[in-house]
């Protein structure tokens, strides 16, 4: 992961700790939550805005979102929307579609990127044409440099944007660096004919691997993180947490016939588009990785998890692929003994079910581990086809898809 | 940013590096690397793992010492005599930044260097970059496998760190075909690749699977653009991100002018609804854009030779004559 989306009640609780937002008044709401506790605190008789807070693009259109709501109504849409388990209710600010606004900044180099458009609102998209785009250097904490900018742009609602709002500009780019927000997203934002500002949708991805991830406890809790959908992911998340290799799994087709155990950031994108290419994306059963040289253990555990898993599959035929490129210094030998322990207590299913094994892997060791896994596969009789690195890295899963149209 | 510093570097007798932390394997790899290109001796000067003293490692058969130091600064007031031309900082992600700052402070000839080390912050990357250009310096990373010239430099675990793979590789001599790559395992791959198409690597070059690598694509293109001994560019990239755009436009602008094979990866992203966020850190597409297709049809475009399946690259190395 990298960049990881935020929930919004974070994002506007950041906001407001330092000075933005300062009339906000946002609660979290979820299933359990009632009318009374909405009422107490919002206060008497409230015109509110809900919206299911998980970090879903386009929500207005896709009904996530309810607009002047009494709490009771609240509680009814919150019902009413089973799927998500999370919200944000907010006060309704009355203001004029045609103040509504666009704005994001990205972190980019040298600086931010600044996308603005006076049509903001829900279909932005549609628009997204009359964009403009500007990059603020790094420092724009002065006016001075803002108002440079300003002489270097042509559209003079964005001029008027950067003039009037300079302060806006390098308080929200303060935040972004303070709390590490990669990116920001506001819309709409609402500027008021008297210039009141509000921050009506807004929608930040924050860089997980910054110590504020793990330092500031809003940021923390914020976090939006896919949750496993199938109890496989559950089992390689937890080992993820507890080594400092990379093991990732994500399932496609738990009925699926291509399985694969992967490795590399790299050859895994290049193995699993092959089989998309080929017309197999549909069959594709997992997409995963393991890499940085993870202990026998990892390997063997990992292994394990997806093998249970193809296991349960329903497809008449299935095939297991074992491939990577050339490993630079993950120790071969090391990883395809931990496949070998992930697929003994499975054999005699593995045997019986006429799944195929193919590996096609490269590295330091790699004969020697190679020569192990052929011996393990041949004496127990399990369907299997190994390769070196000199094999073309691709041709493993056409062999695979071969097995599965035999 | 000096675009001339492969064909300087091969010209050069030694190139005086320094191991900031300690792994045996890549260090080791990086002597016998030395060894079998026929030097005198390592281009290893000492390392950098908080103690003075010393660590055993083999030069072809024989067991030498390496001595090792507290900090950088030691290692300055041991030497001051060394002139330290580059360095690979194998130091997890939280010390790895304020190393190579010290290290492009310290050393005036400071050529440039390898961080090795996931999980850099983007910020952080960002403002290292911003300090690296300043100077010049040509710093790989983060996450990065490191740079390869064959017979000439190997910094990081770049090309493998099991010397027994070279017996198919030939590393230790160069050839006319660059490597420039995002992901560390698809150096090798494309590494492998090169030799089994009957050529041979002028230098390889992974600059990192990060959102912000200090040293870009871009950088590496101009790179093997001003290396007289590279006719032929491969190049590995994937989804998310806009380094490939630039590229366009530094091939429209004929600033890069060599032969380019590309294989950018990622299409089985467009199989989901949202991108998946693949094992890199750059690898999700958030914008239509960065999706591999988006990426491949602009490049086809521009007249890059952009290839459809992976199994492509080799055939087409074959294919292409100098």
């Amino acid at each position: 992961m990298a960049r990881v989306k935020l929930s919004e009640y974070a994002a506007k609780s950041i906001l407001q700790k330092e000075g933005l937002l300062t009339d906000w008044k946002g609660m979290r709401v979820s299933a359990q939550t009632s009318a009374e506790a909405i009422t107490a605190h919002f206060g008497p008789d409230p015109k509110l805005v809900v919206k299911v807070d998980q970090g879903i693009k386009q929500r207005g259109k896709r009904g996530l979102l309810k607009v002047g709501v009494t709490p009771a109504e609240l509680v009814a849409f919150v019902h009413a929307t089973p799927a998500y388990s999370s919200f944000l209710a907010e006060a309704l600010i009355p203001h004029d579609a045609k103040n509504e606004h666009y704005l994001s900044l990205e972190r980019v180099r040298g600086g931010f990127q600044l996308l603005y458009s006076p049509h903001g609102g829900i279909e932005v998209e549609e628009r997204w044409g009359e964009m403009t785009k500007l990059t603020l250097k790094f420092p724009i904490y002065n006016s001075q440099s803002a108002n440079n900018a300003n002489s270097r742009i042509s559209n003079s609602q964005l001029s008027a944007l950067l003039s009037q709002q300079s302060s806006l500009l390098s308080q929200l780019t303060e935040v972004m660096n303070q709390y590490d927000w990669a990116f920001l997203e506001i819309n709409p934002l609402v500027i008021q004919p008297d210039g009141t500002i509000h921050i009506l949708d807004g929608a930040v991805l924050v860089d997980d691997v910054s110590t504020i991830c793990r330092t500031d406890s809003l940021t923390h809790d914020g976090l939006i993180i896919p949750q496993a959908r199938h109890p496989a992911e559950a089992v390689v998340a937890k080992l993820q947490a507890n080594t400092p290799a990379s093991l990732k799994l994500t399932m496609l087709n738990p009925d699926g016939s291509l399985w694969m155990l992967l490795s590399g950031g790299g050859a895994s994108i290049v193995l699993a588009d092959e089989a998309a290419d080929m017309g197999y994306g549909a069959e594709l059963a997992n997409y995963g990785e393991y890499s940085g040289n993870p202990s026998r253990e990892d390997v063997a555990a990992y292994t394990k998890t997806v093998v249970e898993a193809m296991l349960q599959s329903k497809a008449p035929r299935k095939a297991l692929i074992i491939a990577g490129g050339v490993a630079n210094f993950t120790d071969i030998y090391q990883t395809l003994l931990g496949v070998i322990d992930g697929l003994r207590p499975e054999t005699q299913k593995l045997n019986d079910t006429h799944i195929k094994v193919l590996i096609r892997r490269g590295g330091p060791y790699q004969k020697k581990g190679l020569a192990h896994i052929e011996k393990f596969l041949g004496n127990s009789g399990i369907l299997h086809e190994i390769h070196d690195h000199t094999y073309p890295l691709t041709d493993i899963v056409r062999d695979a898809i071969s097995h599965l149209s035999l | 940013m000096n675009t001339h510093l492969i064909s300087q570097t091969r010209d050069k007798k030694s190139h005086p590096t320094l191991l900031i932390g300690v792994h045996m394997p890549v260090i080791q790899s990086m002597l016998d690397f030395d060894y079998l290109s026929g030097k005198k001796a390592t281009d290893i000067v000492g390392i950098i793992n908080g103690k003075r003293g010393f660590v055993k490692v083999f030069w072809g058969a024989r067991e030498m010492m390496l001595p090792t130091y507290v900090n950088q600064q030691g290692f300055v007031k041991a030497h001051p005599e060394t002139l330290i031309e580059w360095i690979v900082n194998v130091l997890s992600a939280r010390r790895a930044v304020a190393e190579v700052e010290h290290a492009l402070h310290l050393f005036p000839s400071l050529q440039g260097g390898v961080v090795f080390a996931e999980g850099v912050p983007e910020r952080q990357s960002l403002t290292l970059s911003e300090d690296v250009n300043a100077k010049g310096a040509l710093i790989i990373g983060p996450a990065t496998v490191g740079l390869l010239i064959p017979g000439v430099l190997k910094l990081g675990p770049i090309a493998g760190v099991d010397p027994t793979l070279w017996e198919s590789i030939d590393i230790t001599e160069g050839g006319d075909t660059a490597v420039i790559s995002a992901s560390g395992g698809m150096t090798g791959e494309l590494i492998s690749l090169v030799y089994q198409s009957g050529r041979k690597v002028s230098f390889a070059l992974s600059y990192g699977g990060d959102r912000w690598p200090i040293y870009t694509p871009m950088d590496a293109f101009l790179l093997a653009e001003d290396d007289p001994d590279t006719k032929t560019i491969v190049y590995y990239g994937e989804l998310g991100g806009s380094d490939e755009y630039e590229l366009i436009e530094l091939v429209k602008q004929k600033k890069i002018t060599k032969k380019i094979v590309a294989h950018i990866a990622g299409t089985v992203g467009e199989i989901f609804p949202e991108s998946p966020q693949f094992g890199h850190a750059k690898a999700k597409a958030h914008m239509e854009k960065e999706k591999a297709s988006a990426k491949r049809a602009a490049m086809r475009e521009a007249g890059i030779i952009t290839t459809q399946t992976f199994s492509e690259v080799g055939e087409r190395l074959k294919a292409m004559k100098n």
